[in-house]
């Protein structure tokens, strides 16, 4: 895709690439902060960010004309200035809540920029390694996503104590993992 | 990877992780790349079960998404969920408009389809037999937070945190390890024999049986190797260790940049050794002389104590001692040489069911703290009050008196500035027996009197000598209060100056006060103090001039 110089043409250009990877962008910004907490502020400032020095990215791109390839351009940028944002933010926050030390961000930075680019791969194995599971362990592990159901919940149908149920998601989770990753390792 | 580990990585990931867990987390992800990894993807797969869970949700409601694929294409297609229209509006906008937009936009962009993750707590582990991991032994004019919204709860779970707000708290862990908290401050609880010390101030005193007990704070971790040691926290995570006896070991939390400057891994301190640990910096950490002063602590015992006999005053009766504080013992001061607490030598004068806790005199408030002289009353140490800003006093510890009572104070008063009263001694809880000088720059006299008051209904007795009192000099005031034997007696250097009729019982169980009036907010007293002793009961005649005489050879008092 070319260049548009009038505003509006970039900003849609803009909002188009921000779209398509907001999602990754946002969970590179989870995956750099202890909890969901300030994840939302981050991505709002990462976004700022983006927009401001958007001309940067232009120019840079100026070698990658077709869009698909300008995408992981973009998330890969993006990526460089929310982890910059997040070191700042936590600065900010490092009086009353927790945050990583920054040295385990720069070690998370690296890691977790390579799990977005398998992204969708892993979505597809999980959903069929989740498929595999009995209904009572995938209602269990799903439970603490949805409103309504709880593991307390769950305990009190099955009479079975939360702690004992507590234990087996976390099992049933590793389990999920090793699903997921073995599927990853057979695609490639 | 060992199943600690993995257990705080699940608990961080449901977000439930408390603060000290979080620092061992850390401690662990800094140099195990297998947990950084298993961190990572365990945390990639939460988000995408999240993301499922999520849809299958939006199926049930058929809820509709926000199409962002639709804003991709742009140009000249029409988009009809609300944001579409908005930023097509907003795409001919000025770009400082945009910003702004995108400020309110990205602000709670996923608002539409949030996932509202339900998250439990895991229940911390129980232990059989005692409540919980610490409990509060000792409460020092404190304030509480949880206090504040009417939970009482002195026992403490795994992962329960205290938050002083003021005063001072004493907390004994189940391994024995006591801890003096100082206001404003936060601890977490992380096990029988750990916390985390988010801000503020503690001392820690630990018996063999807690050996090995660990304070983690922002920027470092110690661990206790019999000991007593203090530590501070301030607002920026920097951390100050001090040793008193024995030894710390202590392992820094350190950024690559101040490893680099520093020493890093663990450091041995041992008695009188201090070091100042910053969060962030070039230079990560300093070595400083330790300063007690800078701490409060509850274990005070003054090395000095007795040690000279001749400096003790010879007392009949100790049985039967409720109070007796001496100048010269017990006296724990701050950086400032003000008096922090100071300890009440009377045997058994604790209501509390663990002996080895001191009953004192206290003032948490620095600013409220009086002042210290080493050659005060006739050569001795006193305690000064009304040298700062005319507003220090100390309270004590709960006492609990009886109906009768001997009291009698070693004190010299200040040149009266103006007209006005000050209380050297409040007692008693319904009836007050408040010992005061009354003080009139008018006619340059002093009077003393030794009232008591019961309310209600309201009746005072207040005794006045007719003899003015001299300041600059020291004397010994004294009272004699019995109901059963109707004694009610004040008297100056073992003279009886005035008498009258006792009112009701002294009879309670609560702090009494050493400077100013039982609200603590007026009648503040001004002159020194050296010497209290007071007794459960009103002394016979022989016994009570035995003490008096015993006081003025001390403090070297002629007869007047």
């Amino acid at each position: 895709m070319g260049k548009s110089n009038s505003q509006d043409d970039r900003y849609q250009r803009f909002v188009g690439l921000l779209a398509l990877n907001d999602q990754a962008i946002r969970r590179f910004i989870r995956s750099l902060l202890p909890s969901t907490q300030g994840v939302d502020d981050v991505v709002q400032e990462t976004a700022l960010e983006c927009w401001r020095k958007f001309s940067d990215f232009e120019l840079g791109d100026a070698d990658h004309p077709d869009q698909t390839q300008g995408s992981d351009e973009f998330i890969r940028w993006a990526c460089v200035i929310a982890r910059f944002k997040v070191m700042s933010c936590q600065r900010d926050w490092a009086r009353d809540r927790l945050v990583f030390r920054e040295h385990i961000i720069e070690q998370f930075a690296e890691d977790a920029f390579e799990q977005i680019e398998n992204r969708d791969l892993e979505r597809m194995a999980l959903e069929d390694c989740l498929s595999q599971l009995v209904v009572e362990s995938r209602r269990l592990l799903l439970s603490v996503y949805r409103p309504g159901d709880s593991v307390k919940r769950i305990a009190r149908e099955s009479g079975e104590k939360s702690r004992r149920l507590y234990r087996k998601m976390n099992g049933l989770r590793k389990q999920l993992l090793n699903c997921v990753e073995r599927r990853l390792a057979e695609e490639s | 990877m060992d199943k600690e580990t993995e257990k705080l990585i699940f608990r961080a990931i449901d977000g439930v992780i408390s603060p000290g867990e979080f620092e061992r987390l850390q401690d662990v992800l800094e140099v195990n790349e297998f947990a950084r990894v298993f961190y990572l993807r365990m945390l990639s797969l939460d988000q995408s079960v999240a993301e499922l869970a999520e849809s299958a949700r939006d199926e049930i409601v058929d809820r509709p998404k926000a199409n962002w694929n639709s804003f991709a294409s742009g140009n000249g297609k029409t988009n009809t969920s609300l944001r579409g229209r908005w930023l097509s509006y907003m795409s001919i906008a000025a770009s400082a408009v945009v910003l702004t937009t995108l400020v309110f936009y990205f602000a709670r962009p996923w608002s539409g389809t949030e996932i509202v993750q339900v998250r439990e707590v895991e229940p911390a582990p129980s232990i059989p037999g005692k409540k919980g991991v610490a409990e509060v032994i000792q409460r020092i004019d404190c304030v509480l937070e949880n206090e504040k919204w009417g939970i009482v709860d002195s026992s403490f779970e795994p992962g329960q945190s205290i938050t002083l707000l003021e005063g001072v708290v004493v907390v004994e862990f189940r391994k024995g390890a006591r801890v003096t908290l100082e206001g404003p401050a936060n601890l977490e609880f992380l096990s029988d024999n750990s916390g985390f010390l988010q801000s503020g101030k503690l001392t820690a005193v630990i018996p063999d049986s807690a050996t090995g007990f660990e304070i983690l704070t922002p920027s470092s971790r110690l661990i206790d190797h019999g000991t007593e040691f203090g530590v501070s926290v301030d607002a920026n995570g920097n951390t100050e260790t001090h040793v008193f006896k024995g030894e710390v070991e202590l392992v820094s939390s350190q950024s690559k940049s101040q490893a680099a400057n520093s020493n890093p891994g663990s450091q041995r301190l041992t008695d009188a050794m201090g070091i100042r640990i910053k969060r962030e910096g070039e230079v990560a950490a300093e070595v400083i002389d330790a300063n007690p002063s800078q701490f409060i602590r509850t274990s005070v015992v003054d090395s000095r104590r007795f040690e000279n006999q001749n400096e003790v005053t010879e007392l009949v009766d100790k049985e039967h001692l409720a109070m007796w504080f001496e100048a010269g013992q017990g006296v724990q001061r701050d950086s400032s040489g003000r008096v922090i607490s100071w300890e009440n030598l009377a045997q058994g004068s604790s209501n509390r069911n663990q002996p080895p806790l001191e009953s004192s005199a206290w003032q948490v408030s620095a600013s409220r703290r009086p002042g210290w002289s080493e050659n005060g009353l006739g050569g001795f140490p006193a305690v000064q009050f009304g040298g700062y800003d005319k507003k220090e006093f100390l309270a004590t510890t709960p006492l609990r008196l009886k109906a009768d009572a001997t009291a009698l104070v070693v004190c010299q008063f200040d040149p009266v500035e103006e007209i006005g009263y000050g209380h050297l001694l409040v007692l008693g809880g319904q009836t007050k027996f408040i010992l005061e000088r009354r003080e009139n720059s008018e006619t340059g006299s002093y009077t003393l009197s030794w009232q008591n008051k019961k309310v209600p209904p309201f009746q005072m007795e207040a005794l006045e000598n007719v003899k003015s009192v001299s300041s600059h000099q020291p004397q010994v005031c004294a009272v004699r209060y019995s109901v059963d034997q109707g004694i009610f007696e004040l008297s100056v250097n073992g003279k009886v100056v005035a008498s009258g009729n006792p009112i009701g019982s002294l009879a309670v169980n609560s702090s009494q006060v050493i400077g100013c009036g039982h609200r603590r907010d007026r009648f503040f007293f001004k002159g020194q103090i050296s010497e209290i002793v007071m007794y459960n009961r009103a002394l016979e005649q022989e016994k009570f001039d035995e003490v008096t005489e015993s006081l003025m050879r001390k403090y070297k008092i002629e007869t007047q």
